[in-house]
């Protein structure tokens, strides 16, 4: 009996597995098929294509099966990124925005998340400021991630569409910082404004990729960076210090001796960092007290500022010659000698 | 010149020299100097130089402030040396106004002279001749063969005349194939000027004669020039030059029509030649040039001819001499001097060359022809990687050689590599490609590769012909500027363009400094990569 219970749940067994293999068999060999008729429709395709998209021929073989539409669409996207000029962007988007819409539009509603993933890539590649309704729609429904909405709203930004900026103070999810750098990275001049208005609504990530931003993009904030440097929060504060550094605004000697004497190394190598970028002589002593800092990182910065600032040179050479402090005599040699 | 006033000059020229060794000096003491000269010249009852003193003081008013070095000094009181070496006993300016021009020439200043030197350059500053001052007369001896020359005026104060550093400078001068030596002097005794031509001078003038000097200067190198016309011989290796060569031609062909007998004609060229100068300098350049002047010299007969063609090309002509004998002839000439080693500051260099050889055998073509035929096979002996001899390949109809003749219609071919990992791109490209040939109504060869190695790897590549590269940066396997440094190192007569992503400019500085002719970014502007485009491919019309 048992034997027969064995020999009939093996028996059962293999039928199941030799059906899932076959399954997967038939399965891999019609997604392969599938894979040759695309690349058979693109060969044939992509030069007229080509020469539509470039204006040259004003005649184009639309796609007949759903087949060669994907086909079509990701000779599209491929083109997208291999040609710039904002004739065949336009020609790329017009074409994209009449023949593609209806299928994009069933795949941002899809169950499947990478199918919906799938179409906001495209969006994005292609620029399809059409879609931007059904955009909003997936993003208000409760089905939506964490990474289509990151993605959504770099791509809200990209089309500098306004309720972005009250998405980005209010997230459904959490956002990342690098996720807010790519959102204000895309963001125009007008959008990051506004944003600038309600700085203090952004959670703590957003605050500090939006000041990172403003030395990436060397915007000219600085009355706004200077504010920041009242605040209680040490990574605002150098993060300010930092973004001044990069666009390269001055700071007068008294304010940057109160960050050269943070408590906080990260504090004090920022405000060295911005200090070699004023050229001010008067900021030599201060420096030179930070040649001895207890940090070795920013000994180094301080030397490479005093290094930078008129006469520094002759002043590091007497730190190496005079200085009490061994690391501070060290760091200067060091110095002296990178620049040899 | 009057004796008060050669002191005179002798003041100024101690002046100067203190001026020269101190520190820049101010307007005011160059006021009380000029002051200082001008009572002088009164007194000896030089009034013309007195009133130029005074209007050179009267100059210097208007620039108190100014600092002046001792050099600045000197220019400034050119118009009163005028005075000195012109206004005696009635001379004449230096130029009469009926010559004003003469020969393009390069004339050494040499001697303890800067007064007379300063006189000269500022007299003859319309002249168009290019002054090289040198005070010490063995530093000019030592320097004479490094400079191209074509006068040599040498100024000698009394009692200079047992100079032992005069003789050598005068010697050495001598040396060269005709180089002529003026020797300026305030001795005005006959027996100075005897010594001078003792000496080897080819004219010796005084001070006073000063007004003669620049048509008798110029008298000699108009001289020299014919000279040079005349001569044969290369300086710098001491071989025939190239104007020898038709006489050469003359002579061999007498023996082709007389007697029937072919000669061979060698063209050689040193290998990396430029990198030798390069990298140890034009000494060094020069010294293998000589070395292998002398080696090919001592190498063949007495009836073979060795001329120097230009730069590091030699030809070699050998006398009743078939193809067979003279190909080796050469290939023992290239082994033995590859062995060879030149000494340069004491490190040992090796050479190799290439030569491209035809035979003569037809009495009625020029020289030119011959040239031009072993020009051809050196060209190919050089893409053969060097160091090889290759013959000239003739077509045996006659009419002209098959390389000649069909240069120009392979050239209406364009060739075009496209190395991409991208099919799109390669397809973009080639179509671009094919479009631009029908636009100037040519054919194009185009091949596509998709990865470096396989494009290395290629008849394509290893045909090694005039084509245009187009070269992603970034690709499997082997890298575009990887697969640059290679096609590059070989020295392959390529164009290439490469295209990348990356936009970062020291990346594009690089990719030039490696040898890019053109970079373009994707995503491409389409025009731009059109008009890119266009213009390398006319380049390999050039």
């Amino acid at each position: 009996m048992a034997l027969l219970v064995v020999t009939a749940a093996a028996v059962a067994l293999f039928t199941l597995l030799s059906n899932l293999f076959l399954y997967l068999v038939v399965r891999k060999w019609r997604e392969k098929r599938r894979q040759v008729r695309i690349c058979a429709y693109k060969e044939r395709h992509r030069l007229g294509l080509l020469r539509y998209l470039l204006g040259e021929e004003e005649q184009l073989l639309l796609p007949a099966s759903p087949l060669e539409r994907e086909a079509m669409i990701e000779l599209l996207d491929h083109f997208a990124a291999l040609l710039k000029g904002e004739q065949v962007q336009a020609r790329i988007r017009a074409l994209a925005e009449e023949h593609f819409q209806g299928w994009l539009r069933r795949r941002l509603s899809s169950r499947h998340w990478s199918e919906r993933m799938n179409a906001l890539f495209l969006i994005e590649d292609l620029r399809m400021q059409v879609m931007v309704p059904e955009m909003e729609r997936l993003y208000r429904s409760d089905r939506v991630t964490r990474g289509e909405e990151a993605k959504l709203l770099a791509i809200f930004a990209q089309f500098d569409y306004s309720p972005v900026v009250a998405y980005v103070l209010e997230p459904k999810y959490e956002l990342t910082e690098f996720a807010y750098r790519v959102i204000f990275g895309h963001m125009s001049e007008r959008l990051l404004r506004q944003v600038e208005q309600r700085f203090d609504e952004l959670p703590p990530a957003g605050k500090c990729a939006f000041v990172d931003m403003i030395g990436i993009r060397r915007r000219e904030e600085r009355s706004f960076l200077l504010e920041l440097l009242a605040s209680d929060e040490l990574e605002l504060r150098v993060r300010a210090l930092k973004a001044m550094a990069e666009i390269g605004m001055k700071l007068e000697a008294a304010r940057l001796e109160q960050h050269l004497c943070s408590p906080y190394w990260q504090e004090r190598l920022m405000a060295a960092r911005l200090a070699g970028k004023c050229r001010e002589e008067r900021l030599l002593p201060l420096l030179y007290e930070r040649l001895s800092d207890r940090s070795f990182v920013v000994r180094s910065e301080a030397a490479a500022a005093i290094a930078r600032l008129p006469g520094g040179r002759a002043v590091l050479r007497t730190a190496a010659r005079t200085a009490s402090d061994r690391y501070a005599r060290d760091m200067a040699r060091q110095w002296l000698r990178g620049e040899e | 010149m009057d004796r008060s006033v050669a002191s005179l000059l002798d003041l100024i020229h101690e002046q100067y020299e203190r001026w020269r060794t101190g520190p820049p000096l101010d307007g005011a003491e160059l006021a009380r100097f000029f002051n200082a000269v001008g009572r002088t010249a009164a007194v000896i009852g030089r009034s013309d130089i007195a009133a130029e003193a005074e209007r050179l003081i009267h100059r210097l008013n208007g620039q108190t402030e100014r600092q002046w070095t001792a050099e600045e000094a000197l220019m400034e009181m050119a118009p009163l040396l005028r005075c000195f070496y012109e206004a005696g006993k009635g001379a004449s300016a230096i130029i009469p106004s009926s010559h004003c021009q003469g020969p393009k020439a390069a004339v050494l200043l040499c001697g303890n002279d800067p007064l007379f030197f300063a006189y000269v350059r500022v007299a003859l500053q319309t002249v168009p001749w290019r002054f090289t001052t040198i005070p010490s007369l063995e530093q000019a001896a030592a320097s004479m063969f490094r400079i191209s020359l074509d006068c040599i005026i040498v100024s000698v104060k009394e009692g200079e005349w047992e100079n032992p550093d005069l003789a050598v400078l005068l010697e050495r001068a001598g040396q060269r194939p005709y180089l002529p030596i003026v020797i300026v002097s305030r001795d005005e005794g006959k027996e100075g000027r005897l010594k001078g031509y003792e000496l080897g001078a080819d004219d010796v003038i005084t001070i006073s004669a000063a007004d003669e000097l620049f048509v008798r200067v110029r008298r000699l190198i108009e001289k020299k020039r014919k000279i040079d016309d005349l001569v044969l011989i290369d300086e710098l290796t001491g071989v025939y030059n190239r104007k020898y060569l038709p006489r050469v031609y003359a002579r061999l062909r007498s023996d082709l029509e007389r007697y029937g007998v072919p000669s061979c004609l060698a063209l050689l060229d040193l290998d990396h030649f430029k990198q030798v100068n390069d990298r140890f300098g034009h000494l060094a350049g020069d010294a293998v040039l000589q070395k292998l002047a002398a080696f090919l010299r001592q190498h063949t007969r007495g009836v073979d001819t060795v001329v120097r063609f230009g730069g590091e090309e030699f030809v070699v002509w050998l006398a009743k001499t078939s193809k067979r004998e003279a190909r080796a002839v050469l290939e023992r000439l290239r082994r033995q001097f590859a062995a060879e080693k030149v000494e340069v500051d004491g490190a040992l260099l090796s050479c190799t060359f290439s030569a491209g050889l035809v035979e003569c055998d037809e009495p009625d073509r020029p020289l030119d022809y011959w040239l031009r035929l072993a020009d051809k096979a050196l060209y190919a002996a050089k893409r053969g990687g060097g160091n090889r001899i290759e013959e000239a390949v003739r077509e045996e109809n006659g009419s002209s050689d098959e390389a000649l003749r069909q240069a120009p219609t392979d050239r209406r071919r364009w060739r075009v590599a496209i190395v991409d990992d991208d099919e799109l791109v390669r397809m973009m490209i080639a179509d671009l490609v094919c479009k631009l040939a029908a636009e100037q109504k040519r054919e194009a060869d185009i091949c596509e590769f998709d990865d470096g190695l396989s494009f290395l790897e290629s008849p394509f590549y290893q045909s090694g012909r005039q084509s245009v590269v187009i070269l992603d940066r970034v690709m499997p396997k082997m890298d575009g500027l990887e697969v640059l440094n290679r096609l590059r190192q070989e020295r392959k007569p390529y164009k290439v363009m490469m295209l990348t992503s990356r936009q970062d400019e020291r990346d594009i500085a690089h990719a030039l400094d490696r040898g890019v002719d053109e970079y373009v970014t994707k995503p491409f502007k389409w025009l731009e990569l059109e008009a890119r485009l266009r213009r390398l491919l006319k380049e390999l019309d050039a």
